[in-house]
């Protein structure tokens, strides 16, 4: 094995882990679950070290596998399933008027979602990729990615019919 | 504000919210070490040993600070308001008393120490007589609504609160004596079976197996790394054979019986498989296939090193 490989394989998983796991987070919303994702793509990443040489390239690469990984039907098939809680926040402060917490909506209505129009929205409000980024990297057409998305859009807002009060709350 | 926006926000929130673990975590290998049982969770700690196998690390995470990106930088401003000034917060099943305390000093921005010295005035918090003054285990996992006004006796209060009403949706204490165990016990148990369970419906299982090795005949120590990390400040599913000469009372490799108190916040499900154990002559546990979190258990040392054997198998297909 190149011997350059371990120090440097090191310093990423030291510097980016913490960065991959937190979109691994989003991507499954489970933690065990975005554990195993990132310990994944990083086995997958290290066999493929010799041919990447730059961070950037490392990194990109890394990512590709981890959204490929988790919208492929193989491995969204063994994949725990996602504990949606449901539950409602325990108030700390009982004084105040109850508000609704709209994140908590929101969180529980992603996990409705399918691992493909969960990571479609990821890529695009999270990591902020175009259309066109977003269809390269889970291998679909940019119409598709197109539709998911505003299909997806609908459905949070269906699922969380408080959304809706959004303006009065704010 | 519209969808997209929040929609922005809220995984923005969730990103900084969720505590990456250390990167010591992705980098563990240890091939050479003997099988042993207990290896619930390692799901995460074996892939890169299949391509990497030199690759061991110890205390990675002091060498660094957590990487940078996305880590909130302790003024709390990165997590909007929910309304007059709320924030969500959510303890989650099996964190720690440190990283709950640290996670609410980020909230709040204000200083950890404010929440070290309030997590020791036990009284102050309501904890039950029976946690001797000491919280861990009694933050109860749950999403919790912080207001700027609330300060750090009355967050540690409320998570407490919350522990008491589900202590008595379970019965613990009841539940406790019927079993001839002290209810601190009860919830050290369900901390570790929380910390070693892949799924909830092992949970009454891997309690059974903590029970046994507790009443065997000659006693049995009960061999669970978790709480050798815990006892170490250590985070991991595999302590190294270092870790596990540790002089600490939370290595369950050197000391009979159960660690002094919890070696984390176990949630209801974990309290009620520590309750209601599942009945069966279980010994050992092992998860056979990672991938699929499949936990088996075995009764006997010839059954336990078969299940660990189907653990390297699957390993090697994958």
């Amino acid at each position: 094995m190149d011997p350059g490989f371990e120090t440097g394989f090191r310093e990423f998983v030291i510097d980016r882990s913490g960065a991959l796991f937190r979109t691994a987070y989003l991507l499954t919303g489970d933690r065990h679950a975005a554990e195993d994702l990132v310990q994944s793509a990083l086995a997958k990443t290290a066999a493929k070290w010799s041919d990447l040489r730059d961070p950037e390239a490392i990194e990109g690469y890394v990512r590709r596998v981890m959204y490929y990984e988790q919208v492929s039907w193989w491995r969204r098939r063994s994949r725990v399933a996602e504990v949606s809680t449901g539950r409602l926040p325990d108030r700390i402060d009982e004084g105040h008027a109850e508000i609704v917490d709209l994140r908590l909506v929101m969180r529980t209505a992603l996990a409705r979602l399918t691992p493909r129009q969960r990571a479609m929205l990821v890529l695009r409000y999270f990591e902020d990729r175009s259309e066109t980024e977003i269809a390269q990297l889970l291998g679909v057409r940019v119409g598709s990615v197109r539709s998911q998305i505003y299909r997806s859009l609908e459905r949070l807002k269906q699922a969380a019919p408080e959304l809706s009060t959004v303006r009065e709350l704010r | 504000m519209n969808i997209e926006e929040l929609l922005r926000e809220t995984l923005s929130d969730m990103a900084r919210q969720e505590e990456p673990p250390p990167p010591g975590r992705f980098l563990r290998a240890g091939t050479s070490r003997s099988p042993r049982w207990g290896l619930a969770l390692a799901a995460a700690a074996v892939t890169v040993m299949v391509v990497a196998t030199t690759l061991v690390v110890e205390g990675l995470s002091t060498r660094r600070a957590a990487p940078g990106g996305l880590t909130g930088q302790g003024t709390g401003e990165w997590l909007a308001d929910t309304g007059q000034g709320r924030r969500p917060l959510t303890v989650q099943e099996g964190q720690r008393l440190s990283q709950i305390l640290d996670q609410l000093s980020r909230v709040t921005g204000k200083p950890l120490k404010e929440f070290v010295r309030a997590a020791k005035d036990g009284d102050a918090l309501g904890l039950p007589a029976y946690a001797k003054g000491a919280p861990e285990g009694f933050l109860f996992p749950s999403t919790y609504e912080v207001s700027p006004r609330s300060g750090p006796h009355e967050l540690l209060a409320a998570m407490v609160a919350r522990f008491n009403r589900a202590a008595e949706d379970t019965g613990l204490v009841e539940g406790a004596r019927r079993m001839g165990r002290t209810p601190l016990e009860i919830v050290t148990v369900a901390s570790i079976v929380q910390a070693e369970s892949a799924r909830e419906r092992d949970m009454p299982k891997i309690a059974r197996v903590i029970y046994n090795r507790l009443d065997a005949t000659p006693r049995m120590r009960l061999q669970l790394d978790s709480t050798v990390m815990y006892g170490l400040g250590k985070y991991g599913a595999r302590a190294s054979d270092k870790d596990l000469t540790s002089r600490s009372r939370y290595n369950t490799y050197t000391h009979l019986g159960l660690p002094p108190g919890s070696i984390g916040s176990p949630g209801e499900d974990a309290i009620r498989a520590a309750l209601h154990p599942a009945t069966g002559p279980w010994l050992y546990f092992v998860t056979t296939d990672p991938r699929r979190a499949v936990t088996k258990f075995a009764a006997s040392e010839r059954e336990f090193f078969e299940l660990v054997e189907e653990h390297r198998k699957n390993l090697r297909s994958r």
